[in-house]
């Protein structure tokens, strides 16, 4: 954890004046402000049954493909090709430090950008406030439903990237990675979604196998909860423990990258 | 402090040996450092001399044999050493975006410096490295090499290192550059050992207490200067400039000192007169004894003798061709192609 | 140390460290799965079982399996998808309850059962779209099913062309899961409320509870009462009888003066139009059932003559009835109007229904706008006390003009209103009294049924069930009300937020410009740091 904080600030002060990032928010941002806006118009007449708010959440959730990698990609893969993290590593920095650093101040940015995606129901709370109680953005519970779940797979999204930077010397490659790797884990979640299992009580091995791959098997089954305030304390740790795997993976091959 | 009754090496290597693929980059090398040294490093290209700072500063491990930095034994804790050490890349690369003075800080912090002690030690790093405060606002992406090159000496220097390791740092210096180089060196001599790596020969012969010359991944030679010389240069060289014929003045050197031989035998512009090279191992006495018979002897005519000094490029040419020639023997006897390619490099050039 | 063996040291710990890394996930996963603890943020913990679940799911004595052969596509109606979602958020809540006996959710598709230990095959269950709760013993009860009946002809006359949409609206309506439906849009219902839980509760509760048919109402003789064998055109029940038997419930009498206990198979008593005092051990027979065993009573008392039985008001059933928070005055209705009586045959109208609270019993007839017709009728009052287990409810009342004549034998006629013992109208004529869950449970009453009484036993007479359309619906509704496992009316159900929004083009625009706000003041920002961090 040797310089965990210093790593972080300055992971943060990379972000915050790349032009990169600002560049990236925008476009995700404005994509997000023209479907959110397109689906308040529309919303009587979608099949959408969980409150709107929710709908911004999914659509962070399932945009993040296309975000994190532009939070990520640098991370290690530039670094390397710069030469500049070995130069980072002769100082006494730990890996896993320097990893959580960097991963750190990428789920910083990623919240960052979820908390001014979610400006946009707040502003039209600001501008009509009786279409923002009839649109339920006035629950607390499902903002803070909204926002775990974001934290969770933000969490999660990001350590996928951080991973993907470690392997790689070319940002592109990293970046593409990550988008692969999101968007596969996104369509495996999407794709057992829905088919509910007995998990209780595991009777066969491949039943006993689907347990253990946790949050890739229905892991998007508990997003309703998180819509209409229930906070499932099962998905955040599914989470947690793919966070946990990807950073623990990404310090291995920090590690590795010295021999 | 004990280190002072009983001086332990700053760097104690033993047999130390890294392969890199098919690649062996070193073959069992040992050396140490005194404190307060300065040692360089030379070598060619591939020689193993960044492949050896790098083992030292623990950003990577040997495969086998014992390293010991600092106190510190790599094989065991290769982080700890970098509390010890000013590490200076190969290429220092920085990051282009960063101001001079957040980049040290970032480094500073890194480091463990704090406060007060923090902001001198950053003052002092970027006056010795003549870093004046209108550079230390810029950013690095926009200095020119000579400056980041300082910018990352700056950095080694900056957490009192006991140990201040540089990979290449003159290189794309500017002569007086180099010379605020040599001077931060000296300045601080004594304190802190420095162990540096370079191509520029008259660099190291300038500021360097001893030297390693490195080829092929083993210490060739080892020592201060007159050391090397002496290793080396058994041989003293002397060159006569005179107009009369080659077998004359062999036969009359010959006369003197039976294992004198000529080495060269170019003419000189000038008139019709040609140099001779010639050398002897019988030493400068020798040499001075030929010279006194050589003007006595009335039917020569000599205009002109030196006895010439060789310099560290001779030593290196001499030290590295030697081995050159060993690795020649041995990769054809070991069919070994990288090793004969890499022969034949000298002998084309 | 040497590096060689550093090497071999770190090599080793890397293997270790990524084995145990990857067991690591794999056991957190396995455990977190086994984990349903969910914190159900929402105000009165809305999507969580209610405390009056948990009791009775607590006193369940064996298993019961929630089967759900419902698909969730997206494909499926809105109000379907409505309906999986919010049944998932219950399911959830009845799985994570902590009983003895747990509820086991099985979410099925029948088209691919798995290989081994299939509950499908177990419960015999071929369909899909189903919700149903089954015990090992006792069956399967099907709670929802779906016909999604793709084939219908629009083209064939004799079969109706519906949507799916409103096939399936049909479904979810007719399985009782939501109420309080309203018109949003353009003739389109949409529920109020979600019943879920009381619905669940009631078919797990039916398994659960000892396998036992109670399907038989039975109507007490020996006092007078008439009779559901009687078919006379005027004071026979044999009407109400058939309406009984067209729910599927036996109809048999009983003497309660020869038996020493209530038959297991009673779900209900009637009591039509007594005439004789209830011995005491009869009344005790008659509390037992209703306070220990969940029995339902429907007590229909006329206005008595007799002097001599004033010793004994209400027959003898007043300390009962006074338990169960009823008042009924030996007191006549008299209603001075004539506009309230019917021309021909004399009969007294009921028009006027209890206001706030709507009782299933009276709700459609309060809708429809519907009278009951009566005859001479007596006060049925309710004392609602808050230390009283039980809570009772007026439902049915005489006209506003109209008033309750006491010792009204002696009376002359037409009387004058006496303020002082006289009752003034609206004079309630039919009351109901159940337990409150909550001071029922405190007072150990968790078994008891529940209490109607009517001021005329006329009102369910052969003929006014023949002449008036109120009397049957009247009648119809309050047989399905004996008949209805009514032990969980506390369940409160969850209030659906139906969400909307209305806004105007030119309010969408400036919405639009509101969100354009976002990503500019990042663009900005963005151009002011590189500004910042420019050097010239």
């Amino acid at each position: 954890m040797n310089g965990y904080w210093h790593i972080l600030k300055h992971e943060l002060f990379g972000l915050f004046i790349s032009p990169s990032t600002y560049v990236a928010s925008f476009y995700f941002l404005s994509l997000l402000g023209i479907g959110f806006r397109f689906f308040i118009e529309g919303f009587s007449n979608t099949a959408w049954i969980l409150p709107p708010l929710s709908s911004l959440v999914v659509g962070l959730t399932f945009g993040a493909p296309a975000l994190v990698p532009f939070l990520t990609m640098r991370s290690f893969a530039e670094e390397r090709r710069l030469g500049t993290l070995e130069t980072l590593m002769s100082a006494p920095v730990g890996s896993f430090g320097l990893v959580l650093g960097k991963w750190t101040a990428a789920l910083f940015f990623f919240l960052i950008i979820c908390a001014l995606a979610l400006c946009f129901p707040l502003l039209l709370w600001y501008g009509f406030p009786e279409q923002a109680v009839s649109l339920g953005f006035n629950e607390l519970e499902h903002w803070i439903g909204g926002c775990a779940f974001l934290a969770i797979f933000g969490a999660s999204f990001t350590a996928v990237g951080i991973f993907a930077s470690c392997l790689t010397k070319n940002q592109m490659v990293a970046g593409m990675l990550t988008f692969t790797l999101l968007t596969l884990y996104l369509a495996a979640m999407a794709f057992t979604f829905g088919e509910h299992q007995n998990i209780s009580s595991p009777s066969d091995l491949s039943q006993f196998l689907q347990v253990g791959l946790g949050s890739l098997n229905q892991g998007l089954n508990k997003a309703q909860h998180f819509a209409v305030g229930i906070i499932d304390l099962s998905t955040l740790l599914h989470q947690a423990v793919l966070t946990f795997l990807f950073l623990g993976l990404s310090t291995l091959q920090v590690e590795r990258l010295k021999h | 402090m004990s280190a002072e009754s009983k001086p332990l090496p700053i760097v104690d290597v033993i047999n130390l040996r890294k392969r890199y693929g098919l690649v062996q980059a070193l073959k069992g090398i040992s050396f140490s450092i005194g404190k307060g040294e300065i040692v360089g490093f030379l070598g060619p290209n591939g020689a193993g001399k960044s492949t050896t700072l790098r083992i030292l500063s623990g950003l990577i491990p040997a495969d086998s044999g014992e390293a010991k930095v600092c106190g510190v034994d790599l094989a065991e804790e290769e982080g700890e050493v970098r509390k010890h050490i000013g590490f200076l890349a190969e290429n220092n690369p920085l990051p282009e975006e960063l101001r001079v003075i957040e980049y040290l800080n970032f480094r500073a912090n890194l480091k463990g410096l704090e406060g007060s002690r923090k902001r001198e030690r950053i003052r002092l790093a970027l006056d010795a490295c003549d870093l004046e405060r209108r550079i230390a606002e810029r950013k690095i992406g926009n200095l020119s090499k000579g400056y980041r090159q300082r910018v990352g000496i700056a950095d080694a220097l900056l957490a009192e290192p006991r140990l201040v390791i540089l990979d290449e740092p003159t290189i794309g210096l500017d002569p007086r550059q180099s010379a605020i180089t040599r001077k931060m060196m000296e300045r601080l001599r004594g304190d802190v050992s420095f162990l540096l790596s370079s191509h520029i020969l008259s660099e190291v012969e300038a500021c360097c207490d001893r030297m390693i010359i490195l080829s092929h991944g083993q210490i060739v030679a080892e020592g201060t200067m007159n050391d090397l010389q002496k290793m080396f240069i058994n041989k003293t060289v002397f060159e006569i400039v005179s107009s009369d014929s080659k077998i004359d003045l062999q036969k009359a050197i010959r006369r003197i000192d039976q294992s004198c031989e000529l080495l060269y035998d170019d003419p000189v512009e000038v008139l019709s007169k040609r140099r001779f090279t010639f050398s002897t191992n019988r030493g400068e006495e020798k040499a001075e004894e030929i010279l006194r018979a050589l003007i006595k002897n009335e039917e020569l005519s000599i205009s002109e003798f030196q006895i010439s000094r060789p310099d560290l490029e001779t030593i290196f040419l001499r030290a590295t061709k030697k081995n050159w020639e060993v690795q020649d023997y041995l990769g054809r006897g070991k069919k070994n192609r990288s090793a004969k390619i890499e022969s034949h490099k000298p002998k084309t050039s | 140390m040497d590096f060689k063996h550093a090497k071999r040291n770190r090599r080793l710990d890397l293997w270790i460290v990524v084995v145990l890394l990857f067991s690591l996930s794999f056991g957190f996963n396995f455990l977190v799965s086994g984990i349903d603890t969910q914190i159900d943020l929402s105000p009165n913990k809305k999507y969580s079982l209610s405390r009056e679940s948990l009791a009775l799911l607590n006193k369940m004595d064996q298993p019961v399996d929630l089967i759900i052969t419902l698909p969730e596509k997206a494909s499926m109606p809105k109000i379907i998808q409505r309906f999986t979602h919010d049944l998932d958020l219950l399911l959830d809540a009845f799985e994570r309850a902590d009983t003895p006996f747990p509820i086991r959710v099985h979410r099925m598709d029948v088209h691919t059962p798995p290989s081994h230990d299939n509950i499908l095959d177990r419960y015999k269950i071929t369909q899909p779209n189903l919700v149903l709760a089954a015990s090992p013993q006792n069956g399967t009860r099907i709670i929802f099913r779906y016909k999604d009946e793709k084939g219908s002809n629009p083209y064939d006359s004799s079969q109706a062309f519906r949507s799916t949409e409103s096939l399936a609206r049909q479904a979810i309506w007719e399985a009782g899961f939501y109420s309080d439906w309203k018109e949003v849009r353009n003739g389109v219902m949409e529920p109020g409320k979600f019943r879920g839980e009381e619905t669940l509760m009631r078919f797990i509760l039916d398994l659960a509870s000892p396998a036992m048919e109670r399907r038989v109402i039975y109507f007490t003789r020996g006092h007078g009462e008439s009779s559901p064998q009687d078919l006379d055109p005027r004071e026979g029940n044999s009407v109400l009888r058939g309406l009984m038997e067209d729910r599927n419930i036996k109809v048999a009498t009983l003497d309660l003066g020869t038996i020493e206990r209530m038959p297991n198979d009673a779900l209900a008593l009637v009591i039509s139009g007594p005439k004789a005092i209830f011995q005491d051990k009869e009344v005790k027979l008659l509390r037992n059932f209703l306070n220990q065993n969940r029995g339902r009573v429907l007590l229909a008392l006329d206005p008595v003559e007799e002097i001599a039985l004033s010793d004994r008001p209400a027959l003898g059933l007043r300390p009962l009835l006074k338990e169960w928070g009823i008042r009924c005055h030996d007191m006549l209705v008299f209603d001075p109007k004539r506009e309230n009586f019917d021309l021909f045959s004399g009969a007294y109208f009921l028009r006027t229904y209890q206001r706030e609270a709507s009782h299933p019993v009276v709700k459609n007839l309060m809708n429809e706008g519907f009278s009951i017709l009566a005859d001479r009728c007596r006060p049925v009052e309710i004392e609602n006390s808050t230390q009283s287990p039980f809570v009772g409810q007026e439902l049915i009342f005489s006209s506003r003009d109209s008033w309750a004549l006491s010792s009204w034998t002696e009376r002359s006629f037409p009387p004058e209103k006496n303020t002082l013992l006289d009752l003034a109208g609206p004079v309630p004529v039919l009351s109901v009294s159940q337990p409150n869950p909550k001071q029922a449970s405190q007072a150990g009453l968790t078994a008891a049924g529940k209490l109607m009484v009517l001021g005329s036993s006329k009102i369910l007479s052969n003929e006014k069930l023949r002449s008036g359309a109120g009397n049957q619906a009247l009648a119809r509704n309050i047989i399905y009300w004996m008949g209805e496992n009514n032990e969980m009316l506390d369940v409160p159900p969850r209030i659906l937020q139906s969400y909307s929004v209305s806004m105007s083009k030119n309010e969408f625009e400036l919405l639009f410009y509101y969100f354009a706000s976002v990503p500019l003041v990042v663009l900005f920002s963005g151009v002011f740091v590189s500004w910042l961090r420019k050097e010239l």
